[in-house]
């Protein structure tokens, strides 16, 4: 039906695309003029290209966009146009307290509302980018999570000016953090994996083009993998990592306080979470087993009953040069004397501040109760579920379920 | 501004940033202003993705400032910062998540009117592509650039580029076939 060669059809693209010179145009458009199969070829090719060009369709490149690069540069933002970046940080904060109320709200609505699915269920994503938690481990493991130092304050931001902001492949103290662990844990030897060794990142990659890179390979700073060493010890979850933001927190259980046990040391630098799941390994009669963890409490029993969303950047690799994203978070609190009393001791709203970079949040929400208060090792029966929200919806990545342990956060 | 910035070149603009002088900033603002909407719909057509649009975006530009430390002499800037970008989005492309975001989705849906119902289907069409016939296809079509602006650009030979295009438009309008002809005939019975 047709007998076009491949010759005539590229003659019909170069002669459309301007690329023959005039005399081959002459030529071409001869042959085209007596040939109808060349003929209704370049019709349809021109109807196509025809169609593109009348492509209006605008890619307004986001504000944000160029704030992010002029901060990154260190070149002040007022030759950029205002945005949030340029907001001081009170009233970031304020918009983060605002939405995190809204977003308490949320919680306690999705919490009854979606409480009936069965976390044997739902699916876990492997799309999904690792984050930092728990909840791409297995049960009784330690995951701790090492993050770039980089991205601490709004300061270090503004102060990156002329150079590079140096994401450290390597940080001395999460090292040593995560040599202390690997100390201190008797199981763990063997159980050491990578979780991020598929993780091999773009920015280390060589850009195809010769002569663009001779000039700004130099430039391409790496992001490091985000490395994890999955320890596996109690019949508990313990992550740690690193944070990558600002937060402004109202730590209760650990405010300004550095707290070494069982050779791990807390400090204000990490997000630290212990938990343990109700499994059939520590349910006894319907009772929790939690004696593993008796030596950290004492009999000082105040009820902390929280709820809260923490909406967040889960990206894995902290990149400062594309810093802005704002999440926000709170838990709100209410604090009894003793459990199921309606004697409120206090009542605070724990707020968070995150700046991350993709826009990859995470949504945990939950509702807890915590026993504790004179020490600074809560136990914690909770329920929780994470949300996700990666490229298509919120939806649930995994249901945490019933807990049981010991939470530490900051 | 009011510096009168936009009079001025894109070269004579690199080289005001080059120059680190008390212009360069408001320079590279300009030049940014200039190119971003292009490379940020580079980017997005070729990634479809709006977020990692936006991130190739900013590490084109950080990348463009950071290569005026040296004394190249820039003469083709549009083409000097589509190259950067062009290299990032293959990079990313790379790692590419295999998920197409809720909003760009939607996008594409939204649009699906009859007005540009070709534009869609070539859009859709172009989604098929090899990415190494897709990117020539976008810089030919979309970015308008010679084959052998295209060639330099994408590091590869004239012929390469010219069998590439010529290969990307075919599968094109291979796919698009049954429509074009009937898009012919309803004009016709008109």
């Amino acid at each position: 039906m047709n007998n076009l060669t491949n010759n005539d059809f590229e003659l019909i693209t170069q002669l459309l695309d301007g690329e023959l010179s005039s005399e081959q145009a002459a030529e071409v458009t001869k042959m085209i003029g007596s040939n109808p199969e060349m003929q209704a070829e370049m019709d349809r090719l021109s109807e196509i290209s025809n169609a593109i060009r009348k492509d209006d369709e605008e890619f307004v490149p986001p504000k944000k966009a160029k704030d992010n690069v002029f901060l990154a540069l260190g070149i002040p933002l007022a030759v950029s146009a205002p945005s949030l970046t340029s907001m001081s940080s009170e009233i970031a904060n304020l918009i983060s307290i605002g939405a995190a109320f809204t977003a308490s709200l949320l919680t306690f609505t999705m919490f009854y509302s979606l409480n009936d699915v069965d976390s044997n269920n739902v699916a876990t994503n492997s799309n999904v980018p690792i984050v930092s938690s728990y909840e791409k481990a297995n049960n009784n493991n330690i995951i701790i999570e090492e993050e770039p130092m980089d991205l601490e304050v709004e300061a270090d931001l503004a102060n990156t000016a002329s150079s590079t902001p140096a994401i450290s492949p390597s940080n001395t103290n999460i090292d040593t953090r995560s040599n202390n662990i690997m100390n201190t844990s008797s199981n763990n030897t063997n159980n050491s994996i990578d979780l991020a060794s598929n993780n091999s990142d773009i920015a280390t990659k060589q850009i195809d083009n010769v002569s663009i890179n001779t000039n700004i390979d130099e430039n391409i700073t790496s992001i490091p993998n985000t490395k994890r060493e999955l320890v596996s010890a109690w019949e508990s979850n313990i992550i740690t990592s690193r944070k990558t933001g600002l937060q402004t927190n109202n730590s209760i259980f650990l405010e300004g306080k550095s707290i070494t046990t069982n050779g791990l040391t807390y400090t204000r630098d990490y997000l630290t979470i212990i938990r343990t799941k109700a499994t059939s390994n520590n349910l006894n009669s319907g009772q929790f087993d939690v004696s593993f963890l008796t030596n950290y409490f004492t009999t000082d029993v105040r009820g902390i009953i929280s709820a809260g969303l923490s909406w967040y950047d889960q990206n894995s690799n902290p990149d400062l040069r594309n810093p802005v994203f704002v999440g926000g978070g709170i838990e709100y609190t209410p604090t009894f004397t003793n459990l199921l009393a309606n004697g409120y001791f206090d009542t605070f709203i724990n707020g968070q501040l995150f700046l991350g970079s993709n826009p990859s949040y995470k949504m945990e929400a939950g509702l807890s109760t915590t026993l504790g208060g004179m020490t600074n090792f809560p136990i914690v029966i909770g329920y929780t579920r994470n949300y996700v929200r990666d490229y298509q919806f919120i939806r649930q990545e995994m249901n945490d379920g019933l807990f049981i342990g010991t939470e530490i956060s900051f | 501004m009011g510096s009168k910035l936009d009079k001025y070149s894109d070269p004579e603009l690199f080289e005001l940033v080059q120059s680190r002088g008390k212009l360069a900033d408001n320079a590279f603002s300009e030049l940014y202003d200039r190119h971003s909407p292009r490379v940020f719909a580079y980017c997005r057509r070729f990634l479809g993705n709006k977020e990692e649009a936006q991130d190739v975006l900013q590490e084109t530009f950080i990348r463009l400032y950071k290569s005026s430390n040296s004394d190249r002499e820039m003469t083709n800037v549009p083409a000097f910062i589509l190259t950067i970008a062009r290299n990032l989005c293959v990079n990313s492309q790379k790692k590419k998540k295999p998920l197409v975001s809720y909003e760009d989705y939607m996008f594409v849906r939204e649009n699906n009117n009859d007005d540009n119902e070709l534009l869609d289907l070539i859009k859709m069409a172009m989604e098929t592509l090899p990415e190494d016939y897709k990117e020539v296809f976008i810089l030919r079509e979309y970015e308008g650039l010679s084959y052998q602006d295209i060639a330099e650009i994408t590091d590869t030979s004239l012929t390469n580029v010219k069998v590439r295009i010529y290969r990307a438009k075919q599968k094109i309008k291979d796919i698009l076939e049954p429509y074009l002809v009937d898009l012919n005939k309803h004009e016709k019975d008109e």
